[in-house]
């Protein structure tokens, strides 16, 4: 698979990383492949284990910081939600975590795709 | 001490940010303008800023970092004033809320929001450093000119002041008494003040005031000039209606000091005017031209008028011998030359041997 195929099955915007990454597509792309290796959607798992609201709020705004830069709007969306539902005092995240979950799964399958 | 560069030398970019890919992205946007510099959290931010804080352009802060965060950063700049020099941006995914106020209330210039766009945040930049370029040149601008005033208000009081001593001197040399007279009152009255100064420091007598003081002192007879040369340099003792006339030195020399314009803006005019025309007062009121009683005289009135009868008391005039020194002390402190303040009396007997020994060395008494 290759870079713009990648992005069409992730629905990624190419104006908006162009914007982003001043037109330098091989450098998103770099940063694409590493997303996989980004640390902040398991430290959300362990906050989530914990029940660590503190953890849970920081770890998914992260994660929310990179997902928007790289353009991957389904996961910054739910990112989003569960940093304000957790800011709002909510108690129950489990369908927002469960969207997020399948939002970066489905990311991460993606993208070991790409160049393969 | 580090030099100020001027704002067009400053060029490098800090970026701090925890996150590579954030870093990537802004160090992408800058790369062709400014040499950038990287740090993943504050700490490193901090060594950074301390060593670059005279090339640093501005600064892209994050706030959320381990180690040491963007506001514990911010809290540091202000501490060492370095937010006047460098702009600082936050980054964040935030506009609103309590960090978003307290980094606006340290001195953030503006708030980057994440996901980042590059073109907006050149134009904020840009729009910022030539702001602060213009600032910077107005400060320079606003120095220099502050430099030049006062190098010229300096040299006006200078010009000011030479006058009137002069016009002090050729009084004296007219009143048949040489210039050393206006001397000897400046170096007295400095002398009597500065032991004042330490037996009652609710005076406030400074060093600077009592300098300031003691050469205001040199005009308070330049009202003189307009007294007639038959009633100054009479021999003998004045009756009545000279002596009135004489009296009028006190207000005329006011006038003279207010009619030299420079004179009157400068710091020594509201002492020389008040000498000047209260030199003559005395403590219990019965003095000239106000009658002003006890301390509604000003300490420097005062003090010059101890001074100028000191000195009339231990120098040969044309109406009178010179007394000795102890004999000067003698009648002020009981009272024959008028009436005096207890306080400066007490500075006068606690000096009177420097007084003698100092001022008046040459003199034969």
């Amino acid at each position: 698979m290759n870079l713009n195929e990648a992005m069409q099955r992730l629905s990624i915007s190419e104006d908006q990383v162009r914007l982003i990454f001043s037109n330098n597509l091989g450098l998103y792309e770099r940063f694409l492949l590493k997303f996989p290796q980004d640390t902040s959607y398991n430290a959300l798992c362990i906050g989530m284990e914990r029940n660590n609201r503190f953890e849970i709020e920081n770890a998914a705004h992260t994660l929310k910081g990179v997902s928007g830069n790289l353009g991957l709007d389904r996961l910054y969306r739910a990112c989003d939600a569960l940093v304000c539902t957790v800011r709002a005092g909510g108690q129950d995240f489990s369908a927002i975590y469960s969207e997020l979950t399948h939002a970066y799964r489905d990311a991460v399958t993606v993208i070991s795709e790409l160049n393969a | 001490m580090m030099t100020e560069l001027h704002t067009e030398q400053r060029k490098k970019l800090l970026i701090v940010d925890d996150v590579e890919l954030n870093r990537a992205v802004l160090a992408e946007a800058f790369h062709e303008e400014y040499e950038i510099l990287e740090a993943e959290n504050g700490q490193i931010a901090l060594d950074c800023i301390f060593a670059e804080a005279n090339t640093l352009a501005a600064v892209l802060l994050d706030v959320l970092m381990p180690v040491l965060d963007g506001i514990a950063v911010l809290e540091w700049m202000a501490s060492k004033n370095l937010l006047d020099r460098i702009p600082v941006f936050t980054l964040t995914s935030e506009t609103l809320g309590e960090t978003i106020d307290k980094a606006y209330e340290l001195g953030v210039v503006d708030v980057i929001p994440k996901p980042f766009n590059p073109v907006f945040i050149r134009r904020r930049l840009s729009n910022i450093l030539e702001l602060y370029r213009h600032r910077r040149d107005l400060q320079l601008m606003v120095q220099h000119q502050t430099a030049k005033i006062k190098e010229q208000a300096d040299a006006l009081r200078y010009n000011s002041f030479t006058i009137i001593e002069t016009l002090s001197t050729a009084i004296e040399f007219r009143n048949s008494e040489s210039g050393e007279h206006i001397k000897r009152i400046r170096d007295l009255t400095a002398m009597l003040l500065r032991v004042l100064a330490e037996m009652h420091p609710r005076f406030e007598l400074t060093h600077e005031r009592i300098q300031l003081i003691s050469e205001a002192a040199v005009m308070h007879d330049v009202g003189k000039i307009s007294i007639p040369d038959q009633i100054l340099g009479k021999p003998g003792r004045l009756d009545p209606e000279e002596f009135e006339i004489i009296k009028t030195h006190t207000l005329r020399g006011c006038e003279i000091l207010d009619s030299v314009e420079q004179l009157r803006r400068s710091e020594i005019y509201q002492y020389a005017y008040d000498i000047c025309r209260h030199h003559h007062e005395r403590y219990d009121g019965h003095g000239y031209p106000d009658g002003l009683i006890g301390d509604e005289i000003s300490i420097w009135a005062q003090v010059v008028s101890l001074a100028d009868v000191y000195d009339a008391l231990v120098s040969e005039r044309v109406y009178k011998k010179a007394y000795s020194h102890d004999a000067a002390v003698h009648m002020i402190c009981s009272g024959e030359c008028g009436v005096f303040n207890p306080h400066l009396l007490q500075v006068l007997t606690s000096c009177a041997i420097d007084i003698q020994n100092q001022l008046y060395a040459d003199s034969p008494l």
